[in-house]
């Protein structure tokens, strides 16, 4: 019986094809994630040049929502986890579900986005307000961005489990995609505090 | 029977979520209780962002098991903006 680890050695065509996408995927969110950290750095260095307005600004934004949307995404993640174990035991009913459970649940984020940052927008506040709002936005956006491409991605994965079996070949797929799903998250667990709760 | 030895389980994974979400809720309640901590607030803040990111890349990304060479930069990672954060919080 197949047990899938996806940081064995290779044994078989198929699982050294799955270890080079994992180790890819691995890859891709460590240069992602590292890009973020100069931006944190990059946010730090200006809300020093100029404390007062970025602190006044934060508390322009209510943690609450950031507190709403963490947990969303956390859930969401739990869901993916659960994706992962399903389609581990070749459980492909369970594993759309998962995956249903997942995009449902993390579509609450991007409809608490929206809802921000049209209540922003109504206020006239935009990226040219300041230089907080400069990266609320960037940070925000570029989040908001790598969001959207992890729900394709789910949705990607959904519609594969109808065709190929969920512990075979695409299992390293669901796999990768779960990985990034969890970038996001993982993201988002920095990005709230550094924007939401550094003003107090 | 299958082996899980490798893997994070459903019931360690909503343990996992019961933590993440307990700290976030927590995170809440000490924005909305500065006073009460004063400059400990943002320190606090921190190192609950910190613990909670461990736990995403340990357990949901499952990097606990993982080789070294996989581990330490995502270690690095969590430590670095952890840092810059903070100490760029503490500079001022």
């Amino acid at each position: 019986m197949t047990v899938h680890n996806h940081f064995e050695a290779p044994k078989s065509g198929a699982s050294t094809v799955k270890e080079e996408l994992i180790a890819g995927v691995h890859f891709f969110i460590l240069a992602d994630i590292f890009i973020f950290a100069a931006l944190f750095a990059g946010f730090m260095v200006e809300r020093m040049a100029d404390i007062e307005v970025f602190n006044q600004s934060a508390n322009q934004l209510n943690p609450w929502i950031g507190i709403i949307n963490t947990l969303i995404l956390v859930t969401s993640g739990l869901c993916v986890v659960f994706a992962v174990d399903s389609a581990r035991q070749g459980n492909a009913k369970a594993t759309r579900r998962w995956l249903v459970a997942t995009f449902t649940i993390g579509a609450g984020f991007g409809l608490s986005k929206v809802l921000e940052y049209s209540a922003k927008i109504n206020l006239d506040i935009t990226m040219h307000t300041n230089d907080f709002f400069m990266f609320y936005y960037a940070l925000t956006g570029a989040h908001f961005l790598h969001f959207l491409g992890g729900m394709g991605a789910l949705i990607f994965i959904w519609m594969a489990t109808f065709k190929r079996p969920v512990d075979g070949e695409l299992f390293g797929t669901i796999e990768s995609v779960a990985l990034y799903w969890h970038m996001v998250d993982l993201l988002w667990i920095f990005i709230f505090p550094l924007l939401y709760l550094l003003g107090g | 029977m299958r082996s899980y030895l490798k893997h994070i389980t459903p019931k360690q994974a909503v343990i996992v979520w019961c933590v993440l979400v307990l700290l976030t809720i927590g995170m809440g309640w000490l924005g909305d209780h500065q006073a009460a901590f004063g400059e400990w607030t943002t320190p606090i803040v921190m190192l609950v962002a910190l613990i909670k990111a461990r736990a995403i890349i340990m357990y949901y990304m499952e990097v606990k098991v993982a080789p070294l060479k996989l581990r330490i930069p995502f270690e690095l990672w969590v430590f670095i903006s952890f840092g810059i954060i903070l100490g760029g919080w503490f500079y001022l």
